[in-house]
């Protein structure tokens, strides 16, 4: 069993990390290193020319600006309208929680290919099409079912006394959202948040068909545009700019893992 | 009481004015569509200005009964799915069994495995074609310090070799999901009833059948379900790659389908395939869910 356990982790070690460990040493690599026959695996001198070059592209700079400009707007609204909702959810009894669940339920089992057709024609005649606020309209709806979903422990938790102490002394439900609940769900607003971050940050399929504009491009498509377009001439600058793109979610997702594994306990002690 | 009651609904109907910009924004980008798709799949739409659009009824859905490499493609995203998703699955529960122990040196493992998560489609896709490529990657050239004669494998770039990686790409890019959730649920697992098995010289293999495994279960049949349909509709991983290297009939339905539309503006028919799709997804949910659903009733 020792053993086994053994061969499993150095496997999956490998399995891992040989793809991380390539990518940054293939970005660190002179040209002539990355098309040599030998096998490198770290330049003994590393070389940042790369980084440099794929700054300088034209295309990167401006792509990773729109990415984090596109990427912060969407988390904080994100953030912003998924505690009154899940709020909202968790204390309506009738129809309303119903039809919440169900489209939470049915928004993950509905091929979002199928709505990219004709929300593509509805944004070209509303005006929608290729612009920012358009793209951050869909990642805030994309991101709200499985929001909602992780948000929903932590209202589940705040104590119903102290919710109706506030209602009984007259405060609004806005008030009561206000001073009590969001204080006490600040944890899932921040994990929140960090999903909505990394996920619109990810998101390739809103980018490519609703962001067409050579200026409106995010990271991820001018990613994919490099290889289709340039094929695998580049692999240096392809990798340093690959790097660039996943440092700060992976930051992100270092700060989040445990606060995020905790509250898939929460909620699967909870059902 | 239900004066109060009337007042509570009162004072929430403040949040819920907060909220109504939000619902109209949903139904503009969520229902809207999907009610416009379904009824596109009944007509002739196609791109262009000032189209006319007509209803055909089922012609388009007759069409795909015609459409061999609808059928092709269908078959390699069944394909495709299943593997991938029993693949993560199996693999997932192993990482997670192993990152289920209190040891130090397990937290790199534990970032390392679920790393893939917090990368885009498109920085997978080179992130693998770095290390596949024909030349320098660091396969081929191990191969061939190994003198084996076919050092030179294009591993995309071969029709019979492109599934098999793109296999091993996605068990790598789509398992972390599945190790989370094992790994929480693992958590919860209770550490007397797993201790007490220890004492009565239970041996590991025997407690992962009736100990761990059956414990597992209800998280991993749902997650199995979810992931089978996401695998099936696994749009941007495989477009960015195929994107690359499109070797003849590699599309999966999905993919297959977006090239109907924003390639040839075949919207109708575009839509039509959308709603095949996904109507094939909705009962292949219902089929497993029920099952589980049933059983945990009893």
């Amino acid at each position: 069993m020792k053993t086994l356990r053994v061969i499993g982790t150095v496997f999956f070690t490998i399995f891992f990390g040989l793809p991380l460990f390539w990518l940054v040493s293939t970005s660190l690599k002179q040209e002539l290193q990355i098309g040599s026959s030998d096998l490198i695996w770290f330049p003994t001198k590393p070389d940042w020319a790369n980084y440099s070059e794929a700054v300088n592209r034209s295309g990167i700079l401006v792509a990773a600006w729109n990415s984090l400009w596109i990427s912060t707007v969407s988390a904080f609204i994100t953030t912003a309208v998924t505690a009154p909702a899940a709020y909202l959810v968790a204390q309506s009894k009738g129809w309303f929680s119903k039809v919440a669940t169900g489209w939470v339920l049915s928004s993950q089992v509905f091929p979002s290919i199928l709505t990219v057709f004709p929300l593509f024609l509805i944004y070209v005649k509303i005006g929608l099409f290729n612009t920012f606020t358009g793209a951050i309209i869909l990642y805030v709806i994309f991101n709200l079912p499985f929001s909602l979903w992780l948000q929903r422990g932590f209202v589940k938790n705040v104590p119903t006394e102290i919710l109706e102490a506030g209602r009984i002394d007259g405060a609004s439900g806005l008030k009561v959202l206000r001073y009590v609940v969001l204080p006490l769900i600040l944890p899932g607003s921040i994990v929140v948040f960090i999903y909505a971050f990394i996920n619109t940050w990810n998101n390739f399929l809103v980018a490519t068909v609703f962001l067409q504009g050579n200026e409106k491009q995010t990271l991820t498509t001018q990613l994919a545009r490099f290889i289709g377009t340039e094929g695998l001439g580049l692999f240096g600058p392809f990798a340093a700019a690959t790097v660039l793109s996943v440092i700060p979610t992976l930051l992100l997702f270092i700060v989040l893992q445990r606060k995020f594994t905790a509250n898939l306990v929460a909620g699967a002690v909870k059902s | 009481m239900t004066k109060r009651i009337s007042t509570i609904k009162n004072q929430d109907r403040s949040v819920k004015i907060l909220l109504a910009p939000l619902l109209v924004l949903i139904i503009l980008v969520s229902t809207v569509p999907i009610i416009l798709s379904v009824l596109a799949a009944f007509t002739d739409w196609v791109a262009g200005i000032d189209v006319d659009i007509n209803f055909v009824g089922l012609a388009n859905f007759k069409y795909m009964l015609t459409d061999m490499q609808f059928f092709a493609s269908f078959k390699l995203g069944l394909i495709w799915s299943i593997l991938v998703t029993v693949l993560t699955t199996i693999m997932g529960v192993c990482v997670a069994l192993l990152l289920n122990q209190n040891k130090r040196y397990m937290f790199p493992l534990k970032l390392l495995a679920l790393s893939p998560w917090a990368m885009s489609p498109p920085a997978i896709a080179v992130i693998w074609i770095t290390l596949m490529n024909v030349n320098s990657g660091p396969f081929n050239v191990i191969l061939r310090k190994l003198n084996v004669p076919a050092g030179k494998i294009g591993f995309l770039e071969d029709p019979t070799l492109f599934f098999p990686t793109l296999l091993v790409i996605g068990a790598w890019a789509l398992m972390p999901m599945i190790t989370l959730s094992a790994l929480a649920s693992l958590k919860i697992l209770s550490r007397e009833l797993s201790e007490a098995m220890d004492i009565d010289g239970v041996t590991p293999l025997q407690k992962l059948r009736h100990l761990i495994l059956p414990h597992l279960r209800p998280v991993l049949v749902p997650l199995f379900a979810l992931n089978l349909i996401w695998n099936f509709g696994a749009f941007d991983l495989i477009y960015v790659i195929l994107g690359s290297f499109p070797p003849p009939n590699s599309e999966i339905p999905i993919v297959f389908a977006f090239r109907q539309a924003f390639k040839y503006g075949q919207f109708g028919y575009a839509s039509a395939l959308g709603v095949t799709i996904a109507l094939f997804e909705l009962v292949l949910v219902y089929a497993i869910l029920r099952k589980q659903m049933r059983e945990s009733n009893q």
